[in-house]
């Protein structure tokens, strides 16, 4: 990826208690742009949930998360370069694709014509089945409302990505358009994206730095090359025996 | 058996998803109904005693006269919101059921609606006007079959579109026989739809037997249309991204189309309907006995979007919260929306009534401080209510027996902010002469309405201050 490393992300000591549950136990990262994160971890993890504070959808029981050196909690400049779908409550269902995908570049000051060019990259991976078809997004398939929600975080060249299972419920060729187009975003805009993943094989295919939760602590945070990744998926072969 | 519990859990969606919420919704559920048939039943009665059945009498005979003209508004309102449940049914088609009784019992079920318990509750106490019991029965019986045949009829011409200009000819025919009422044709057709004992019975089974006809039809169509027709309706886009006012008022539009494409805020669509006719017959007939009742229902009236919608206005966006909270999003013209929303409604519903109660000029200037007040004092009461007090709803289920997404308290308190006018009328008129009453009235509502920024400062503090209640309570409404 670039040479120019710029920190984007830092957090520092964050922990979140859900009454008398740990969802995240002291955690502590520094987030580079031009980085593809993969957080990986089984169920319960706290993968989710570490998003969530990032988007300041939680308020964390002690710590801080600073984007570009800003508190995230305290002010709101970072939405206008972070795009985010970690569910479908990202994408508003009453309307169509091409209406919310027109309000999301409408809330981001972006003209007619830019989104109109800025979709047509994702035309492959839409397979003509989103736009123009005039359903909302609610009475479409899982795999296309998750393509609309993937498509809204990237959709205004956002400098931060935050995507929660992105390869969830989309069938396998839109699976690997889906890799190409993420590398090629990062690669274009220099942008960071987080990803959390079930789908060790996209994850290391995708990711530059893959960090492994368990039970809201940081297990394990590692460079994707051959002689670490092997770390990573002996852990999950002892979970599994 | 089991669509009948199945129905049951439907019916009650909340309870359906967490068995503990039991002891919290259903208390509050028969609660509401039971203080809402009260008051509806207590008022008429209390009019009873004191008129001796001429105001009861007056409206039941108003109710009659305009009753194919009430029908005909009724199957158009019909025709525009109904739905037909065949995204419920397809799923249960596995189930060893016949296909035919299970059409019935969802068709059936679909008829409990609040937009036809509204009917029930407004019209039956109409019928103290009848002296003796078994009248009265006959009468609710009618009525009931009719409203169940206009429901058949609706879904009819859904389900075969191209009878739909047949049905508008009949709509204009009753609708021109209903304007000769009052000469001898009508008389006579009046007297024989509700006065005879025998001619009750007659019409009874008449309209059982239409009701039978219109069933087999139903279910005919029914299920040719399950297999041929796509589940999910095409909505046309509107969205005129390149022109000015979009622009300007994208927000506006965004709350139009969020109350027309959801089945709950649709249904208190139909609810406000309801409430606007019921305000102007009130009005109408109280215009020169009355002077606090007339303004009570005038503030229904131009505040009956607000007293039905308002409630709800900041638990629309639940189903959509991270999306709100993780967008650049200009907080303070989101809230402005909703409240010009809400004036706007309130202002097009005093220019369309003006015809139908004003009668002179000084009415005018009564109905304009009702207005105002709507305007400058209960919608800004409403938004802050509905700001602090905001809970999770799920949009796509309807508003009967649904009690997700506001406070009990809240719904009690619109009773309380609706007799506002009322309280602050006497209070001027108890200690000043008219007409400075009415001035007092203009510059106290003027000055709420023109400190409305003030109101939404704090009304953004509060949104931002209760985001993350909100968004637990969210997750919480999910996982229950």
């Amino acid at each position: 990826m670039g040479t120019n490393k710029q920190l984007i992300i830092e957090i520092k000591s964050i922990t979140k208690k859900f009454k008398n549950v740990i969802a995240i136990d002291n955690i502590s990262l520094n987030i580079n742009n031009s980085e593809i994160v993969g957080i990986v971890g089984n169920n319960g993890a706290g993968k989710t949930t570490l998003l969530r504070l990032i988007l300041d959808l939680l308020k964390p029981d002690g710590g801080i998360i600073l984007s570009k050196n800003k508190n995230v909690y305290q002010s709101d400049h970072w939405k206008k370069y972070t795009g985010a779908f970690l569910d479908e409550h990202f994408v508003i269902d009453f309307l169509t694709s091409s209406e919310f995908l027109n309000l999301t570049g409408q809330l981001r000051g972006i003209s007619k014509e830019e989104i109109r060019y800025n979709i047509n990259e994702f035309e492959s991976f839409m397979n003509g089945e989103i736009m123009d078809n005039n359903k909302l997004i609610r009475n479409l398939s899982s795999g296309n409302k998750q393509k609309v929600g993937i498509i809204s975080s990237l959709l205004f060249a956002a400098e931060i990505v935050i995507l929660d299972e992105p390869f969830n419920y989309i069938d396998p060729s839109s699976q690997i358009i889906l890799l190409k187009l993420l590398k090629k975003y990062v690669e274009d805009k220099k942008a960071l994206m987080i990803i959390s993943s079930h789908n060790l094989q996209y994850v290391t295919e995708l990711c530059t730095r893959i960090i492994l939760l368990e039970k809201g602590q940081v297990k394990y945070d590692i460079i994707n090359n051959e002689d670490d990744l092997p770390i990573i998926k002996d852990y999950f072969n002892r979970k599994a025996t | 058996m089991e669509i009948f519990i199945l129905t049951w859990r439907v019916i009650f969606y909340s309870i359906s998803r967490n068995p503990q919420l039991n002891s919290r919704i259903l208390p509050k559920f028969f609660l509401m109904l039971f203080g809402y048939c009260y008051i509806i039943i207590s008022f008429y009665a209390n009019i009873k005693a004191f008129d001796d059945l001429i105001f009861t009498g007056i409206l039941y005979d108003k109710f009659i006269n305009y009753f194919f003209t009430i029908l005909s508004l009724d199957f158009i309102i019909r025709l525009l919101f109904r739905k037909l449940p065949q995204k419920v049914i397809i799923p249960l088609q596995l189930m060893p059921i016949k296909k035919e009784h299970l059409l019935r019992i969802f068709i059936f079920k679909s008829l409990f609606n609040i937009y036809n318990l509204n009917w029930v509750l407004v019209f039956i106490p109409l019928l103290t006007v009848h002296k003796e019991f078994a009248d009265m029965i006959l009468t609710v019986v009618e009525f009931i079959l009719v409203i169940i045949f206009i429901d058949y009829l609706s879904v009819i011409v859904k389900l075969l579109p191209r009878c739909f200009y047949f049905v508008i000819i009949v709509l204009i025919l009753l609708l021109l026989f209903n304007q000769s009422i009052n000469n001898e044709i009508g008389i006579v057709f009046s007297k024989l739809f509700f006065k005879s004992k025998i001619k009750s019975i007659l019409l009874i089974f008449g309209l059982l037997s239409l009701l039978i006809i219109s069933d087999f039809i139903v279910l005919k169509l029914f299920k040719r249309s399950n297999y041929n027709s796509d589940l999910t309706p095409n909505y046309k886009q509107f969205d005129p991204f390149n022109d000015w006012y979009y622009r300007k008022y994208y927000l506006m539009l965004f709350h139009i189309k969020l109350i027309f494409r959801n089945k709950r805020s649709l249904s208190l669509l139909i609810s406000t309907i309801f409430l606007i006719v019921l305000s102007i017959v009130f009005i109408n007939q109280l215009k020169n006995e009355s002077v606090l009742l007339n303004y009570y229902f005038s503030t229904c009236l131009y505040g009956s979007w607000s007293f039905t919608v308002g409630l709800y206005l900041f638990s629309f966006e639940s189903n959509y919260l991270h999306f709100l909270h993780t967008t650049k999003l200009n907080y303070k013209l989101y809230i402005k929306t909703k409240f010009n929303l809400l004036n706007i409604i309130s202002i097009f519903i005093f220019i369309i009534s003006l015809p139908f109660v004003m009668s002179n000029f000084s009415g005018f200037i009564d109905y304009l401080s009702n207005l105002l007040v709507v305007i400058g004092i209960c919608n800004p009461l409403i938004i802050l209510g509905g700001t602090i007090f905001s809970k999770g709803i799920d949009l796509s289920q309807s508003s009967f027996a649904n009690s997700q997404g506001v406070d009990f308290v809240q719904m009690i308190s619109i009773f309380f902010i609706s007799f506002l006018h009322v309280s602050l009328l006497f209070i001027s008129k108890t200690f000043f002469q008219s007409p400075l009453d009415i001035v007092i009235i203009f510059l106290i509502a003027g000055a709420s309405f023109l400190l409305r920024n003030v109101l939404i400062y704090h009304l953004l503090k509060v949104f931002e201050s209760t985001k993350y209640t909100k968004i637990s309570n969210l997750w919480e409404q999910i996982n229950n």
